[in-house]
């Protein structure tokens, strides 16, 4: 057994001379549902397709199962599931011809499993893919990842163009399945929502960097937005480190920081504010602030 | 073996219309070597050969290379590869059903043919004696200029999503039928086919096995 399933070491991928990951390192351990956020273009995908060796590194390398991605055997490629974005399904095969090439090249196919999650879709058998609406495309792609019962399961934004009462139904049923049964989760989104309610660990890209990977608690425990008044007009620099984004308005100021600590409590008592309270903050908020380009270094620095 | 079957199956049904093409046109060609042979005599038999031959040729030529064209373009364009390396299945399996797809409809177009060609020259004496394995080398000589037209497609069709380069190894294929009328049916057209067949499914395998899916 893996102790992490999945492994990324320092891996960099160019595309047409352009840096879309730059030394990425990440390991996710057994059991973790890992929310993988990120603005578009930010990575995630070419992330997820190297992965599962769709697309060949330029530097470094990533394991999954134990297994370099660009040797996985057929029998660790049994034992993962994966939800493209889009869900790349062939297009022009009817869903049952679909459903049977599946089975026939699975390794364990769970088809009592399959055919429940079948009846609750009622996906039409007769119908080709590309005449699916996105929505049941989702449900397709879920119920064929599912149904081969794989130990890592890997959704590259799944939720991708579904309506709010599709993906609704979709994370739920995902929910469900994830709950029932003690597996690793990689799951890739921009729908923060989705990722706060089943990731217990999530990783930020920005820039090409994972700039965060940490517990999901951790994280919001860790970032913290301050609102402080002065007695006159707030000052350019407080001289604390680990700043990712600071506001001035009058007397005012908007901080958020990482790491707080009693040090930069003390940093910021010299300047003698009248007041220092502190603002909730959400994982999209938390997101913003992190995804905002010249706060990816800050964050990858602290190690947050 | 159940993926290679179930992945060679799969082959077979998407381009099921090269099959079907592959078996009518052996069906044909059967017919007309049959009827030249046991029909025919003096100079309608040669007429009629070469009216058959050089059209048959041209469409089996076209044909293969656009089958092993179908095959490779038709993933890129349909992510059919993608998707199959999300199941149990590895791109030297995906690979090697492939080529047993283009070696089958290769098969299917020669067998039929060369069956008839064997039960004709048991029936019918030469007007020129024949040496033994005649057949054989026959054979051996159109399957590998069949497949060495099968691999340029092979070769040609895994390409960034755009035909011109496709449609250029036309007149390359259109040439390696030449070659039988040069050097013959000898084992040294075996050998200079052999190797052109090698390198273009060497080529094609680096450029699949290393390309993003």
């Amino acid at each position: 057994m893996d102790e992490h399933p999945i492994v990324v070491e320092n891996l960099v991928k160019y595309y047409e001379g352009r840096c879309v990951l730059d030394g990425i390192g990440l390991k996710v351990p057994r059991g973790c549902i890992y929310g993988l956020l990120g603005r578009n273009g930010c990575g995630k995908t070419t992330l997820i397709r190297a992965l599962l060796g769709l697309e060949p590194p330029t530097r470094g390398r990533t394991l999954l199962l134990g297994q370099d991605s660009r040797n996985l055997t057929a029998g660790t490629r049994a034992r993962i599931g994966y939800v493209a974005e889009g869900h790349n399904l062939i297009q022009n095969y009817r869903v049952r011809r679909l459903i049977g090439l599946c089975k026939d090249l699975s390794l364990r196919w769970n088809a009592e499993f399959f055919d429940h999650l079948m009846e609750t879709f009622r996906l039409p058998m007769d119908r080709k893919v590309k005449e699916l609406s996105a929505g049941m495309r989702a449900q397709l792609n879920l119920a064929l990842a599912m149904a081969a019962d794989p130990e890592l399961l890997i959704l590259d934004d799944p939720t991708l163009g579904l309506d709010t009462v599709a993906r609704r139904q979709f994370l739920e049923l995902a929910i469900d399945l994830i709950q029932k049964q003690d597996r690793t989760i990689l799951f890739s989104s921009h729908i923060l929502g989705d990722v706060e309610r089943i990731a217990d660990r999530v990783g930020i890209m920005a820039g090409g960097k994972l700039a965060v990977d940490c517990e999901l608690e951790e994280l919001k425990r860790r970032v913290r937005k301050l609102r402080i008044l002065f007695p006159s007009e707030a000052p350019e620099n407080l001289y604390i480190t680990e700043i990712i984004n600071q506001r001035n308005t009058g007397r005012e100021m908007v901080l958020t920081v990482a790491n707080w600590n009693e040090q930069k409590q003390a940093i910021l008592e010299t300047f003698g504010p009248d007041s220092c309270s502190e603002l909730v903050m959400t994982l999209e908020d938390i997101f913003i602030e992190c995804t905002r380009p010249s706060n990816a270094a800050v964050l990858e620095g602290s190690e947050v | 073996m159940r993926t290679f079957w179930t992945l060679l199956k799969r082959e077979v049904i998407d381009h099921i219309a090269y099959f079907v093409g592959a078996l009518v046109l052996s069906g044909l060609l059967t017919a007309l070597l049959v009827s030249i042979s046991l029909g025919l005599e003096g100079g309608d038999r040669e007429l009629v050969a070469i009216g058959g031959l050089i059209p048959a040729t041209i469409v089996v030529v076209a044909g293969l290379c656009a089958l092993g064209v179908a095959q490779m373009y038709t993933d890129r364009t349909r992510n059919v590869s993608a998707f199959l390396t999300a199941l149990p299945v590895t791109r030297p399996q995906i690979f090697a059903a492939r080529i047993a797809a283009g070696v089958l409809a290769i098969l299917i177009l020669l067998l039929p043919l060369m069956i008839a060609g064997s039960i004709v020259l048991g029936l019918q004496r030469a007007e020129v004696p024949l040496y033994r394995g005649v057949l054989a080398d026959l054979f051996r000589s159109v399957f590998l200029t069949c497949l060495a037209c099968y691999s340029v497609g092979i070769y040609a069709g895994w390409n960034r999503g755009s035909l011109a380069p496709t449609l250029g190894v036309l007149p390359i294929v259109m040439l390696v039928p030449l070659l039988l009328g040069i050097k013959g049916f000898g084992a040294e057209v075996a050998v200079i086919l052999g190797i052109f067949i090698l390198a273009c499914l060497i080529g094609a395998w680096c450029r699949f096995s290393s390309s993003s899916l």
